[in-house]
């Protein structure tokens, strides 16, 4: 058992080594080529400078760093279980699809930010609208995945399931949703991402604490390493994100890996 | 043979006409997106100023003072408004950059709020929610502000807004107060109703400083000169006709920008009038900076913030390029 764990470990490393590699080399290159152009620090700040930056009390790191972790958590939960209730119904009947779907797309095209106005009067600003707003913006990719993997069951099972009397709920719980579990984690992994976009947006349409008000705050006073250090928390917070959706894949649904994956 | 040189004469009359002959391009980089006191830059372009120059001028819609300073650094324009304060700090971090001409020669810092508010001073504003917008100058100044007026900057909650959003959260209750210039008075009204808007001007509560400015990369005072001089002449030309006439300058830049509207706009002219001709642009001319107010400004400007880099009114602005143009 040890031994295998031990194996899967030397493979989850191997298997990331390469991109942390890379990502180091860029910094790296990133550092050295603001030294070296002498780029004033106020237009790209070194990643250096801007790590410092993290050591500043007055920028309340912690709890700025809480109020977008709030909401995008917020995002990716509402946004998850909206698009899965979406797609069931489309899915389940077909006059919803023909009506939801349309309106879906529609709203999905709408620039938000140009709605700003409008959120600030119907939602006020807060962790909760920036919930909703995230929400607006991620949840759209969870609707589709969901919907393509309930509806792409192969036929022949449903035929057969169908002639053993099955019921219309037991052909859905039994083989559309398990058919559809890598497409959800699939529209989960986009939604990770989109929910840390879209918290942000939020953050930017009003906000009083958040990454995202920092990151106004900070340009106003051309601070650009406490902007570059926002980004770098935001990057780490989507990355995290993500590593749990990867995790929690591999614990649900490890038939769903590809077989080259390690984690 | 006839048949060349008719050739030729259509050549240099078609030469002749093209406003762009001959004439050095330039590009104004706006502090922000189109509002009244842009308006005599485009009067001066509808009557020829900028072309009896010779110039070609484009005009960029802004983002930000701020926004506009990173983009004069990078020679992303020749010229840009932003204001005082957001020059001098980007100055102090190492931007090449010089004040050519003042905008508004009295700073439109302001507060903006429903009259039922109950804020009649500075003071009032302790324990208040205030909207500010990103890249908006007020948050540079109300440390300054607040130290003028004994307040704990502290004291206020700044909410971050976006600018097409303050109104509404002022309106909707969800913040007491917004920052934002004096001369946005007209479009307040709109929103919370004639008479129905309280403001406190800064200027009023010890904060005379400079406001907006015209200024360049110092490469181009350099490499040009004549250039920002022939750009303030044209441009001050503007500013005289449009104090004269600001009807004219605001129906000018709505013909030539598309979506504005004209008559909110028209209504804060009285405000930028107030804010940009003073009794130093009469004495001296339009946008005549004068060396005790620019120092007292970087004072304020670094009042409560270290500058990365001590400056020196001397170092950050200059008169040499003066229209001396009297409205």
């Amino acid at each position: 058992m040890a031994s295998q764990e031990t194996a899967r470990w030397k493979a989850a490393v191997a298997y990331y080594l390469p991109a942390t590699l890379v990502i180091l080399a860029l910094l790296v290159l990133w550092q050295l080529a603001v030294d070296l152009l002498q780029v004033k620090q106020y237009i790209l700040p070194s990643p250096w400078s801007a790590l410092q930056a993290l050591d500043r009390p007055s920028h309340r790191w912690p709890a700025n760093f809480l109020a977008t972790l709030y909401s995008v958590l917020g995002a990716f939960v509402l946004s998850a279980v909206l698009g899965m209730v979406l797609a069931v119904a489309i899915v389940w009947n077909r006059l919803l699809m023909r009506t939801i779907m349309p309106v879906l797309v529609l709203f999905n095209t709408l620039p938000k930010i140009a709605l700003a106005p409008l959120f600030i009067l119907w939602l006020g600003y807060g962790i909760w609208p920036n919930i909703v707003i995230g929400t607006t913006i991620a949840f759209f990719p969870m609707v589709v995945n969901t919907a393509i993997g309930l509806a792409s069951a192969e036929p022949e099972i449903i035929d057969l399931v169908r002639t053993l009397r099955a019921t219309r709920w037991q052909v859905f719980a039994k083989i559309r949703f398990p058919n559809a579990v890598p497409y959800i984690f699939a529209g989960l992994k986009l939604n990770a991402t989109m929910s840390v976009t879209g918290a942000i947006v939020g953050e930017f349409v009003a906000s009083e604490l958040g990454l995202g008000a920092l990151i106004i705050s900070a340009g106003v006073t051309l601070e650009t390493q406490t902007i570059f250090a926002s980004l770098m928390l935001i990057s780490l917070l989507g990355l995290a994100l993500y590593g749990v959706v990867v995790l929690a894949e591999q614990l649900v649904a490890p038939w769903a890996q590809r077989e080259d994956a390690a984690i | 043979m006839r048949g060349i040189v008719l050739a030729l004469g259509i050549t240099a009359a078609a030469l002749a006409a093209s406003p762009a002959c001959g004439a050095d391009k330039m590009t104004l980089q706006l502090n922000w997106f189109h509002l009244a006191d842009h308006s005599p830059i485009y009067l001066a372009l509808k009557k020829g100023y900028y072309q009896e120059e010779g110039l070609d001028l484009g005009v960029v819609r802004g983002a930000g003072s701020a926004d506009s300073a990173k983009k004069i650094d990078l020679k992303q324009a020749e010229v840009g408004i932003s204001d005082a304060p957001t020059v001098i700090t980007a100055i102090s971090k190492g931007a090449n950059l010089r004040m050519v001409a003042v905008v508004f020669d009295k700073a439109g810092n302001n507060a903006f709020f429903k009259k039922s508010a109950s804020i009649r001073s500075p003071k009032d504003l302790v324990g208040k929610k205030i909207a500010v917008p990103p890249a908006d100058s007020h948050r540079v100044l109300w440390p300054a502000f607040a130290a003028l007026n004994r307040i704990d900057p502290n004291a206020v909650t700044l909410v971050n807004v976006k600018p097409e959003g303050k109104q509404a959260i002022v309106a909707a209750g969800e913040v007491d107060a917004s920052f934002d210039l004096y001369t946005s008075y007209a479009i307040w009204e709109k929103v919370l109703g004639k008479g129905q808007v309280g403001h406190l001007l800064w200027a009023d509560y010890g904060l005379p400083i400079y406001g907006h400015t015209y200024f360049v990369n110092t490469e181009l005072e350099q490499k040009n000169p004549r250039l920002i001089q022939r750009f303030l002449r044209a441009t001050h030309k503007g500013w005289r006709d449009a104090h004269a006439n600001p009807a004219e300058a605001i129906d000018a830049m709505v013909a030539a920008v598309p979506g504005l509207d004209r008559d909110a706009l028209f209504n804060t002219t009285p405000q930028i009038m107030d804010l940009c001709i003073t009794e130093r642009s009469r004495q001296h001319g339009i946008g005549w900076i004068e060396e005790g107010l620019m120092q007292r400004t970087i004072d304020v400007t670094f009042a409560n913030n270290k500058p990365d880099k001590p400056v020196k009114a001397a170092e950050v602005f200059t008169n040499a390029y003066s229209s001396k143009i009297k409205p």
